[in-house]
């Protein structure tokens, strides 16, 4: 099974084999054909940013295999590019199979060629050769290997096409050397510039104890900026002597820059080699299928429209196709609560079981359809190749609020789950964009809060209203998050934001079997939460209702008003007074900090300990409430869509900014920010109604 | 005065690309071609890491593309090269000289 690991140990017997390539070029579908994985994938670059492990035996061998992030070329521009090229050279996989959109076969070559340059030993998959073929190009893969000095496998990962083929080569070419790449076919200029730098490296403290490598040489002469730091750490910030000379003759002789001649120079090679393996046997097309459909998608009008039609469209199904299991859930679990209240003479044990477990746990349980549908529809829309439309037609508008065309995607990602969607941010190159990315996505409500948004949104809205006023409430995330990110970008972080240069793959056909496995993982996590943290949670806040134990006579209010809950709520109650909440809903709030799912379970156990007939579903409960009417409602629904998700979420944070300090910065403003907005459309709803 | 400078830092990457423009008047790129517009590039003006992302995503000299789309009110660009697609910012567009082809 797989593995998250970045760390590796090394054994003699194992084939260590790394999946590297271009991005959204189909490693993850190989790996997971591979080691029989399930990953996520997505037909947009910049799905996987880590590197996760897998294992599989072939032929009496062990191989493990490393799915890497994808990357355009060795000189990383992302992290997550970076984390492909850290794994590759320090390391040291015994073979890198070597992914190729064959659709897309000359900028594939490109990270080919440099992997050669590397001299380890390389195995090349021809992926998605259907496509290909498809498009009338008819590749020899043998003589593309010969040119290449590599094998050359045609796979097709989607279809578990050519996987035995690739295994064979795999471990073949293990057992062998790689076949040394010589500068020279990149021309006379490149192979002498490299000469003298190797020769200058020989002269100068090495940054290892190997002596220099003639890759090196290549790299210093291509400006590579790793290698370079390198260099300059161990010789007094400075390039070796004669290192740097070797660079600016290049530049003066060819009078381009190193890094612009250099790949001008690798794309001949790859022209060249093209042009001998490759052939039309049809005419390409003049309007393929994905062209016909970004004529709409892209468009002026249509485009953006359509891109709101969609977002929209989304919630829309996600509610509406959700409500009747939502409905048959609770009634289900209100009837088990009778039962069970029939059933037990105790009273504490029968108010443990009935208004803490059922209460609690079943009050999440009830919304599992809403999570299912939202991820799925968010799955086959990542698997459509929209999402790098979505951000094309976004870049525009995000541009302006001091966030990136490609924020869009780990923010669209935040409306599942927020954990995911800060690691997304990786992919953002300008550390500032990535920052700032991360500050806001917590404000796009994640799938977590949904159940709240439908228990307080189901109990309180006339049913035809109920999904606009949700899509309302969904629109407060990127808005908030739109302002924020301006403010920041006004305050904290001045400065450019980085380019935006981002490739459109062509539109596939999501696949429903790995669309309801994803599906079914998240529920499944969904089930696992519910059935330990939240029930935990769910127990905890019944003992704090239940305790001190009230005098025989107390009336259920009165033995709430007198529990532990109740005291602690009113030490936070005067802040919850201006929102129209009671102390209560501030302990739903508070105990939500650990997990949105908590908030519905405490107001589960909360809402349950009250006289009430005693089938009621929790949407009931709430409606009866003296204590909560629609204006509270608004206010917890805007204070639940803006405050920091969960704990889960903080350590994200930490993880991948470094710092405790954002951490704090984030919980600290989105629950002022919340309640800034909790308590304007508190007001405005006094106002209005 | 204090107004310019806020419109610069919220539309640096226009202010860059119109000084961009002003160095190059009279060579064409990206940028200033129409829809539909077959490209050969000729020279990549970025520099640093922009110029070594655009040369390596194949716009390198020699390589040929075709404008797909160029959104409104200045908006990405789209352009199709080596069987791909490829969007660029208009600013990164101006980066990139080209000479117009004539698509037959
Ligand atoms: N037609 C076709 N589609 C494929 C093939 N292999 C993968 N795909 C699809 O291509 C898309 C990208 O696949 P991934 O496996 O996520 O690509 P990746 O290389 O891991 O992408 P990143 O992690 O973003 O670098 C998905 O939509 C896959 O379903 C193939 O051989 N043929
Ligand atoms: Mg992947």
């Amino acid at each position: 099974m797989a593995s998250s690991s970045n760390v590796s140990t090394r054994r003699s017997d194992v084939v260590r084999v790394a999946v590297a390539g271009n991005p959204n070029s189909g490693k993850t579908t190989l790996f997971n054909v591979l080691t029989g994985a399930r990953l996520k994938t997505g037909n947009y670059p910049g799905v996987t940013v880590d590197v996760t492990s897998g294992e599989r035996r072939h032929k009496g061998g062990e191989l493990v295999f490393y799915d890497l992030p994808g990357a355009y070329s060795l000189s990383a521009y992302s992290i997550d590019e970076l984390a492909a090229r850290r794994f590759i050279l320090e390391e040291k996989p015994d073979v890198v199979l070597n992914v190729i959109d064959s659709a897309n076969l000359e900028r594939n070559l490109y990270y080919t060629l440099q992997l050669r340059e590397l001299d380890v030993p390389v195995v090349g998959a021809l992926n998605m050769i259907d496509e290909a073929e498809e498009a009338g190009v008819e590749i020899d893969a043998e003589r593309l290997g010969e040119i290449l000095r590599t094998p050359m496998v045609k796979t097709v990962g989607s279809k578990r096409r050519g996987v035995e083929e690739l295994l064979d080569a795999i471990v073949e070419t293990a057992r062998k050397d790689a076949f040394r790449w010589t500068p020279s076919v990149y021309g006379v200029e490149i192979e002498r510039a490299a000469e003298r730098a190797l020769a200058a490296l020989g002269k100068a403290t090495t940054p290892d104890e190997t002596a220099p490598t003639t890759w090196a040489a290549l790299k210093i002469v291509e400006r590579d900026k790793d290698e370079t730091a390198k260099w300059r750490a161990v010789n007094e910030g400075e390039l070796p002597d004669g290192a740097t000379e070797a660079v600016e003759w290049l530049e003066r002789h060819v009078g381009e820059s190193a890094p612009v001649y250099f790949a001008g120079q690798r794309y001949g090679v790859i022209r060249g080699a093209v042009r001998e393996t490759v052939r039309r046997v049809k005419p390409p097309e003049r309007k393929t299928p994905t062209s016909r459909i970004d004529a709409f998608a892209l468009h002026p009008v249509f485009g953006v429209v359509g891109f709101l039609v969609v977002m929209a469209a989304v919630f829309y199904a996600t509610f509406t196709l959700s409500e009747p299991p939502v409905a048959w859930l609770e009634r289900g679990f209100a009837a088990l609560g009778e039962f069970a209240a029939s059933r037990i003479d105790d009273p504490t044990l029968r108010s443990f079981v009935v208004d803490g477990a059922i209460g609690g746990v079943g009050g999440v349980l009830s919304f599992a359809p809403i999570i299912v549908v939202l991820f799925l529809l968010v799955t086959l829309l990542e698997e459509s190749g929209y999402m790098a439309r979505a951000a094309f037609i976004m870049d525009n508008v995000f541009h302006r609020f001091g966030l990136h065309g490609q924020s869009f995607i780990p923010l669209f990602i935040g409306f599942g789950c927020t954990v995911p969607a800060i690691m997304a941010a990786r992919t953002l190159k300008s550390p500032t964009d990535r920052l700032v990315t991360i500050l806001v996505s917590p404000l796009i409500s994640c799938g977590a809060r949904l159940p709240i948004y439908a228990l307080i949104v189901g109990a309180f809205s006339p049913p035809e209203y109920s999904w606009a006023i949700l899509l309302g409430v969904y629109a407060l995330g990127p808005i908030a998050a739109m302002g924020t990110a301006l403010l920041f970008r006004a305050t904290l972080f001045r400065g450019e934001t980085s380019p935006f240069v981002m490739e459109l793959p062509p539109y596939r056909k999501p696949t429903m079997s790995g669309a309801m496995w994803h599906v079914g993982r998240r529920l499944w996590r969904f089930l696992k939460n519910a059935g330990t943290v939240i029930f935990a949670a769910s127990i905890l806040v019944w003992a704090l209702t239940a305790f001190p134990r009230p005098a025989a006579d107390a009336t259920a209010r009165e033995a709430l008003e007198q529990s532990y809950a109740a005291q602690m709520g009113e030490a936070i109650a005067p802040a919850m007074a201006p929102l129209g909440l009671d102390w209560k809903a501030g302990v739903a709030l508070v105990s939500g900090l650990a997990a949105k799912e908590i908030v519905v379970s405490t107001m589960g156990v909360l809402y349950h300990a009250e006289e009430a007939a005693p089938d009621a579903t929790l949407r009931e409960r709430l409606r009866d409430d003296g204590s909560f009417d629609a204006l509270s409602a608004i206010s917890l629904v805007v204070f639940v869509a803006l405050y920091v998700p969960c704990f889960a979420t903080l350590a994200t944070i930490r993880r991948e900014t470094g710092s405790w300090k954002w951490v704090a910065f984030v919980a600290g403003y989105t629950v002022a920010l919340a309640w800034i907005a909790a308590f304007l459309a508190h007001r405005l709803g006094v106002a209005l109604l | 005065m204090k107004h310019l400078g806020r419109r610069r830092r919220r539309r640096g990457g226009d202010e860059q690309c119109n000084r961009r423009r002003a160095e190059l008047a009279g060579t064409l790129t990206v940028a200033d071609l129409s829809e539909g517009e077959v490209f050969e590039v000729r020279r990549v003006l970025a520099e640093g890491e922009l110029g070594r992302r655009l040369v390596e995503m194949g716009l390198s000299p020699g390589a040929r593309g075709a404008v797909a789309r160029m959104a409104p009110f200045r908006g990405p660009v789209q352009i199709d090269l080596l069987g791909y697609s490829l969007s660029l910012r208009r600013s990164e567009a101006y980066g990139v000289v080209v000479e117009r082809i004539d698509p037959s």
